[in-house]
């Protein structure tokens, strides 16, 4: 079964949109504001796609394999602002655990308690190919049945989140 | 999934240059871990393990690249020499890094994780497109089980795993406040520990899809990964995350836990991540079998870390032995764990498990067999 | 002291990032932690920054902090005193 939801846009607002988003699909998660644009990108993509879902349809060991290429360029900017200043120098670790691309991955498998593989890749683009023979072998290998995979790439002037859902035959 | 196998390993770190000398140095019981205080920066000085200035000009000059990418090619050239120019199209690149060149962050140059990759594989001349694997601190662990994933197929043949890592003050500074760095070196699994001690360095392995030796013996590797779900900055409490991939790469590997004779997991120092450990070693029935830490001797290494420490554990594995834990004396996790003060001699080692945790919570386990 | 209280729950919300919630939301002996707030181990790293970015106070042991962040009363006791 395939499952896939696409969120695309350009030139609008991020802080707008991922709200609008957010009240529209119902989201109620209050940890959603306290996260970086890479990680509300992703839960927001995450939270659409098993919102249309039962839970019998994915499981517990569901891996999650996620592809970016810019990551988490803009918490990096952020911290690294905040200690440029010696007279202000107040870095944050709420800014600095965001400076590492693979935390949108940890929080889509703690909203959605998912306990299985977890990876975070960088690509320059989508490696379809590679991903999907990944993926593969970690079915052959009964390492899990289900697998949330998707391309995430946040940059202002535009964002991209490809999700699907995969269930081993 | 089938095992690969291990053709050669290379380590840089500020301890020193190649497997067998930084395995020595430990063995001598000596750390590079001092106290370092960044120029013109308002963070006090912190005990780290730092390359020296001397050392880090160095690498800047050693080639085209930047400081990371020329560090890591000199690490990877030795080992690389071991399969042929022709056989550089049949193997895959695999980064294991958290922060790349983030030395650079201030010039306009990309300090993209990918462009990193890329340029290594323009100095080594590997015509295939890399693959950089960031799961914070268990990315070097992680990268090991992707290249294993990846040689599944025939499509590639060897894979060139690095990890490397920067101490930069952009990593101090956020370790700092997150109030997380130990008052003096670190002390991994001891009563007294609080915190963990920041480092640098370069870890690479050469794998190969079919068997092959590397120092007269066959080293193969299998594992598996889980995520704890439990919080993006801190582990489960029980290691439920930790506990599954150790059970996952006992099943995968057809080992029993009676089978592993050496143990070496991420260790720290800091309270909640050493807890975590113990817990889930005892859960899985490791307590009685040997751990060790090697952070005490040259800091975590962030995206490196899984890899060099999985260096040393085969080069223990090479010499049937566990080294001590720089750092450690008395036990001070809820439960109990073996740790040898000395060196420990084993008639054969010839099973380890390594394991890895970072934020976001990932958490990797690599089974590594002699044969 | 009830200028400081309002400017520490208006602080809060707006560095923990807690939306929804308006400083008539936090009462001034409500504990922190343990409570709808839903504060985590990095808000309590992040008030800490907090004290020390917009009060001008240090808390340089983290244990310290457990007491000094139970409430806003107790945030408050402690910049009172320590400016004094």
């Amino acid at each position: 079964m395939d499952c896939q939801r696409e969120l695309e846009s350009e030139n609008t607002d991020f802080k707008s949109f991922s709200a609008l988003l957010y009240e529209r699909y119902d989201l109620s998660y209050p940890k959603f504001f306290k996260m970086d644009e890479l990680c509300k990108l992703g839960i927001l993509g995450a939270h659409i796609l098993f919102s249309k879902l039962a839970e019998k349809e994915y499981s517990q060991d569901t891996a999650v394999i996620l592809s970016t290429k810019t990551g988490c360029l803009y918490s990096d900017l952020r911290h690294y602002k905040s200690i440029q200043n010696s007279e202000k120098y107040f870095p944050s670790p709420a800014e600095f655990v965001y400076t590492l691309p693979n935390i949108v991955v940890g929080e889509i498998c703690i909203k959605h308690n998912l306990l299985g593989e977890s990876t975070c890749f960088i690509t320059e683009t989508p490696e379809d190919e590679m991903v999907k023979s990944y993926i593969e072998n970690l079915f052959i290998a009964e390492k899990t049945t289900y697998c949330l995979v998707g391309w995430l790439d946040f940059r202002e002037s535009s964002y991209n989140c490809q999700f699907s859902l995969i269930k081993k035959n | 999934m089938n095992d690969v196998y291990i053709l050669d390993t290379n380590v840089i770190t500020p301890l020193g240059k190649g497997v067998e000398n930084v395995y020595e140095a430990i063995r001598a019981g000596r750390t590079s871990i001092a106290e370092y205080r960044f120029p013109k920066s308002p963070l006090p000085p912190y005990f780290v393990s730092k390359f020296s200035e001397d050392e880090t000009d160095n690498f800047r000059q050693l080639n085209e690249g930047s400081l990371l990418e020329n560090a890591i090619v000199e690490a990877a050239g030795p080992i690389m020499s071991k399969i042929d120019h022709s056989d550089l199209k049949k193997t895959i690149l695999i980064v294991a890094t958290t922060k790349g060149n983030i030395d650079q962050i201030n010039s306009n140059s990309s300090q993209s994780l990918i462009s990193l990759a890329k340029n290594i594989t323009g100095l080594l001349q590997i015509p295939n497109k890399p693959l950089v694997v960031s799961n914070a601190c268990a990315s070097g662990v992680s990268a090991l089980l992707v290249a294993q994933n990846l040689l599944q197929s025939d499509k590639y043949q060897y894979a060139l795993v690095c990890g490397g890592d920067l101490l930069t003050e952009f990593v101090l500074s956020g370790f700092h406040a997150f109030q997380a760095v130990s008052k003096g070196p670190c002390k991994p699994y001891d009563k007294n520990r609080s915190g963990m001690t920041p480092g640098e360095g370069i870890g690479t392995f050469l794998i190969s899809r079919s068997p092959v030796k590397m120092n007269g013996k066959s080293y193969s590797f299998q594992g598996s990964q889980a995520n704890d779900a439990n919080h993006i900055s801190g582990p489960s409490r029980t290691g439920r995350g930790l506990q599954k991939a150790i059970r996952e790469a006992m099943r995968h590997t057809g080992v029993s836990n009676e089978e592993i004779s050496a143990l070496n997991c991420h260790g720290t120092g800091t309270i909640y991540n050493d807890e975590m450990e113990a817990i889930a070693l005892n859960k899985t029935g490791l307590a009685d079998t040997p751990i060790n830490s090697y952070k005490g001797a040259f800091g975590h290494c962030f995206g490196a870390a899984g890899l060099i420490e999985s260096a040393i554990c085969l080069e223990q594995m090479k010499r049937n032995e566990v080294l001590p834990s720089m750092g450690f004396s008395e036990v001070g996790t809820s439960m109990e764990l073996t740790i040898p003060v000395n060196s420990l001699p084993l008639s054969n080692l010839d099973c380890s498990l390594k394991t890895s945790s970072g934020f976001g919570g990932n958490n990797s386990a690599v089974i590594f067999k002699k044969s | 002291m009830d200028d400081l209280k309002l400017n520490l729950k208006k602080d809060i919300i707006e560095s923990l990032n807690l939306v929804g919630i308006t400083p008539e939301n936090i009462k001034d002996d409500q504990p922190l932690f343990d409570s709808d707030l839903g504060l985590d181990s990095i808000d309590a790293l992040e008030l800490i920054v907090l004290l020390e970015k917009n009060y001008g106070v240090k808390i340089s042991n983290p244990e310290e902090g457990k007491d000094v962040f139970h409430s806003v009363n107790s945030m408050a006791n402690f910049v009172e005193e320590k400016r004094s």
